[in-house]
């Protein structure tokens, strides 16, 4: 399987991949820009361009005339990439073969267009009310990290070991920057973003390629005169002397204990493919060290598992654990990792880990939005996308590949939640 | 005795099912062009079944959270942790336990057979020790930990607490860090007993697999003979609400609300009643709706609003919430725009779109292995059938669905719960 690449314009490419296994057809756009331009804004965007249109000015009739599309998925988000922030807009309708010959997808990928470029404007802004709701509700999904406390120790993790540089931006952007936003100046990012973000479509489905051409270039054709800007690479972390360590107090049940790590290596290195072996090894299986030591020999932790970002070239442990286990947690974690670099595992290890990896690259084409984000990141990360490619590179990695990885791999940073003092 | 073929002409899906002699259900829906191969092994029972009469006719009465406790224990095995040997072939395996199933599950792109055979010989081999029962106790009691700090377990449990009086839906699926310490080996051999029970199980795969091959392992592999259903028992649940409120404080970013709709469950054609509860929901409440949308332009709710309907064979509701900043108003709002709705009344064009769009949904269903798989597993274990909901869904009428309004949500059977932001913030 592969997506098949045609220059639509300036700086817009079409990605197909014509495929009978979905019932679905997914036409999905997505928008490249750095987070240091503006991640608020960015993150807001497709909150208020989803609202409505010129041609549906009202947020229920743009959801009525989705319904009547067999309930076609038009939906907007945001992801963190690096240090870029990537736009989502995404529209997803079920295949006529299913609906007795009826097809939403030339309305889907109208209303898509619409939302992309035609909304409704006022004195030259966006609608002003929806602007200061989204703001509200934008604002409100920051605040609802602090109730997810995985991902809230994950976000003070980054935020501490990589202050002050764009890494550290969170992928909704800060409240201070939302709070600035007014329906004029998020109109005038729109249309800047429309003009120089490098812009991928992406459609998987059950059609032809002279039509998927047809409905991508009819998306864009509303596009105007562009000046597409190739984005760059992120940064070079800046390492501590020292270790750092944060910990934070809250009434809750369970500390969570996160590490950063900082490595040799990004995505688009030779040797990368020892990075990735090295982390699946350590901690991102049930067969992996973490999960053997942390959880089923020392029964401390549900969960303990490590993750790699390639494009800035770290790694990243959680564990959810007792409170005053965290000496001993701690022990093991980094004592596992200590154990990778003295070349301490199994054959039987790489074989399961390769294994694990071959599966999870096979089946990252079984879903159309998966099979979307995994080729755009591969080839954002200037990585091969061919599948067997991949799983190729992986086998040739050795033992003392791994190990050199491991010892390229040094403790940054260790977050503690912990609970209230004196509880 | 061969499998019979199922065709749902609409979706082109060819389904194979067959009951074997021990009174397990076995089903194959091949998907060729996918790399996933999946298979499913479930049985019926779940948190709920705390009590229960056995083979010989004695009654128990176990620990919350034995249910969940056995589904962890049943991956060790004398020479160590079954998940290991998944992970030897490339297959992830995992398992999940609600108030009413237990299933296990694994997928791979490679080594089907292999893990297949692995997937129905370790369910059916039980090996619990005392150490490793200790040993799992500190693991249970951080995940129970995990979902303690997790708001949206805590709202949803919390509104369950007072829907019910006395039904074990009002308990957490993974019991409390109290009762699992009160397990033992031999209450987990019980349980196993009664309950893994071919007669008592489905099993579903999916992928692109040949059904011929899977059958005769199934065959192989899990043979026995019929028996007598279980009995799982269930104290008397009066219809009333227990309490109308809880409310707790947690370190959350943004306060909590699930309101929730006592309904009386209903014994013939359930599949009928989730379907009409589908649609009714989503009228009222779908982003299409006038009640969601006045929510949404007030600031109340966010797109992470939702409703939707709760249900087994002994527990029915209607639960809807999500993150809001004032609780307390949408609570107040939420009751008097539904009743402003009902004094209105339900538009036949609501209705329509509201089944188009399920049926959408039910067509992109099918675009998942995993999904489709857990749906047909978990009808099949109440005895329905998934291919059914399509028929079902076109069947539906504007009436049943106004009958359904009239006598389910335009009713005083309601309780809220709610989490506030803790002071010290």
């Amino acid at each position: 399987m592969a997506f098949e690449q045609t220059r639509l314009s300036d700086g817009a490419e079409l990605f197909f991949w014509p495929t009978n296994k979905f019932k679905t057809t997914t036409v999905r756009v997505l928008l490249r820009q750095p987070l240091s331009a503006g991640a608020g804004q960015g993150a807001l965007l497709p909150m208020v361009v989803r609202r409505g249109t010129r041609n549906l000015p009202e947020p229920i009739a743009l959801s009525r005339a989705l319904d009547a599309l067999y309930g076609a998925d038009l939906r907007g988000d945001v992801i963190k990439l690096g240090e870029e922030q990537v736009l989502i807009f995404h529209v997803e309708a079920a295949n006529a073969t299913y609906l007795d010959g009826e097809d939403p997808l030339r309305g889907a990928v109208d209303l898509l267009g619409d939302v992309l470029f035609d909304p409704r404007i006022e004195d030259g802004g966006f609608n002003p009310s929806w602007v200061a709701q989204e703001k509200e509700n934008l604002l409100r999904r920051i605040q609802g990290i602090y109730s997810d406390k995985a991902h809230y120790a994950q976000l003070r993790l980054i935020e501490t070991m990589c202050a002050g540089e764009d890494y550290a931006i969170p992928r909704l952007g800060r409240p201070e920057e939302i709070e600035s936003i007014t329906p004029h100046s998020l109109y005038a990012r729109w249309q800047e973003i429309l003009r120089t973000a490098p812009i991928a479509v992406y459609i998987v489905g059950d059609l032809q390629q002279d039509r998927a051409q047809e409905e991508a270039e009819r998306l864009l054709d509303r596009l105007s005169r562009r000046d597409p800007k190739a984005p760059g690479s992120a940064s070079k972390h800046v390492v501590p002397p020292e270790p750092r360590h944060v910990t934070d107090h809250q009434p809750v049940s369970q500390g969570k204990l996160a590490f950063g790590f900082t490595t040799d290596r990004r995505a688009d290195a030779p040797n990368y493919p020892a990075l990735v072996m090295m982390n699946g090894i350590y901690g991102s299986f049930s067969h992996s060290k973490l999960f053997q030591e942390v959880r089923e020999r020392h029964s401390l932790a549900y969960y303990a598992y490590s993750q790699i970002d390639g494009l800035k070239g770290l790694m990243f442990v959680q564990s959810g654990i007792e409170f005053q286990n965290r000496g001993q947690a701690e022990e093991i974690i980094l004592g596992q990792l200590e154990a990778m670099r003295r070349g301490d595992f199994r054959e039987q290890e790489m074989r399961d880990t390769l294994a694990g990896i071959e599966s999870q690259i096979l089946q990252s084409v079984d879903a159309p939005s998966e099979a979307i984000m995994t080729d755009f990141e591969l080839r954002a990360a200037a990585r091969p996308t061919d599948p067997e490619a991949r799983i190729a590179a992986l086998r040739e990695v050795d033992a003392a590949a791994i190990v050199q990885a491991a010892k390229a791999v040094s403790l940054d940073t260790v977050y503690f939640l912990d609970g209230q003092e004196g509880s | 005795m061969a499998p019979t073929l199922v065709e749902q002409r609409r979706l082109r899906e060819r389904l194979y099912r067959e009951d074997l002699p021990s009174g397990l259900r076995a089903f194959v829906l091949p998907k060729p062009g996918f790399q996933t191969r999946y298979a499913t092994f479930a049985t019926r029972y779940g948190s709920n079944d705390q009590s229960f009469v056995d083979a010989s006719g004695n009654r128990h009465d176990t620990p919350a959270g034995i249910a969940h406790f056995l589904e962890h224990k049943l991956f060790e095995e004398e020479d160590g942790n079954v998940s290991e040997r998944f992970s030897a072939l490339g297959a992830m395996a995992n398992a999940y336990t609600n108030y009413t199933a237990t299933t296990y599950l694994f997928s791979t792109a490679t080594h089907f057979p292999e893990s297949l055979q692995l997937l129905l010989e370790f369910v059916q081999h039980p090996y619990f020790t005392p150490e490793s029962v200790t040993k799992e106790q500190g693991i249970i009691e951080q995940e129970l930990r995990m979902y303690l700090d997790d708001p949206r377990v805590v709202v949803f449990q919390n509104l369950m607490e007072a829907l019910y009086h006395a039904h074990p839906v009002r308990e957490e699926i993974g019991g409390t860090v109290e009762s699992i310490r009160r397990i033992t080996a031999d209450d987990l051999y019980l349980c196993y007993r009664t309950f893994y029970h071919p007669g008592n199980m489905v099993f579903f795969a999916t992928g692109d697999v040949d059904p011929g091959a899977v059958f005769d392992a199934v065959h192989r592999l899990a043979p026995g003979e019929k028996r007598a259903p279980v009995q799982h028992l269930r104290p008397e649940e009066p219809s009333s609400v227990c309490k109308e409120l809880v409310r707790r404080a947690m370190p959350v970013g943004v306060p909590l609300l699930d309101l929730g709709f006592k309904d009386d469950p209903v014994a013939k054609d359930p599949l009928r009643r989730e379907v009409e509860m589908e649609i009714l929901l989503d009228c009222l409440f779908g982003t299409s709706s006038d009640i969601y949308q006045t929510l949404y332009e007030e600031g109340l709710v966010s797109e992470h609003f939702a409703a939707s309907y709760f249900s087994g064979d002994d527990f029915a509701a209607s639960v809807l919430g999500g993150p809001t900043p004032e609780p307390d108003r949408l609570h107040d709002r939420i009751l008097a725009l539904l009743s402003d709705q009902h004094k209105a009344g339900l538009a036949k064009e609501a209705f329509d779109r509201s089944r188009r769009k399920s049926i959408g949904e039910f067509v992109a269903l099918f675009n998942s292995p995993e999904a489709v798989a857990h749906s047909f597993s978990e009808y099949a274990l109440r005895g329905l059938d998934l291919f059914d909901a399509l028929d079902a869904l076109e069947a539906v009428r504007f009436e049943d669905i106004v009958r359904r309004f009239e006598e389910h949500l335009a009713q005083p059977r309601t309780a809220v719960s709610i989490i506030d932001r803790a002071e010290s913030q």
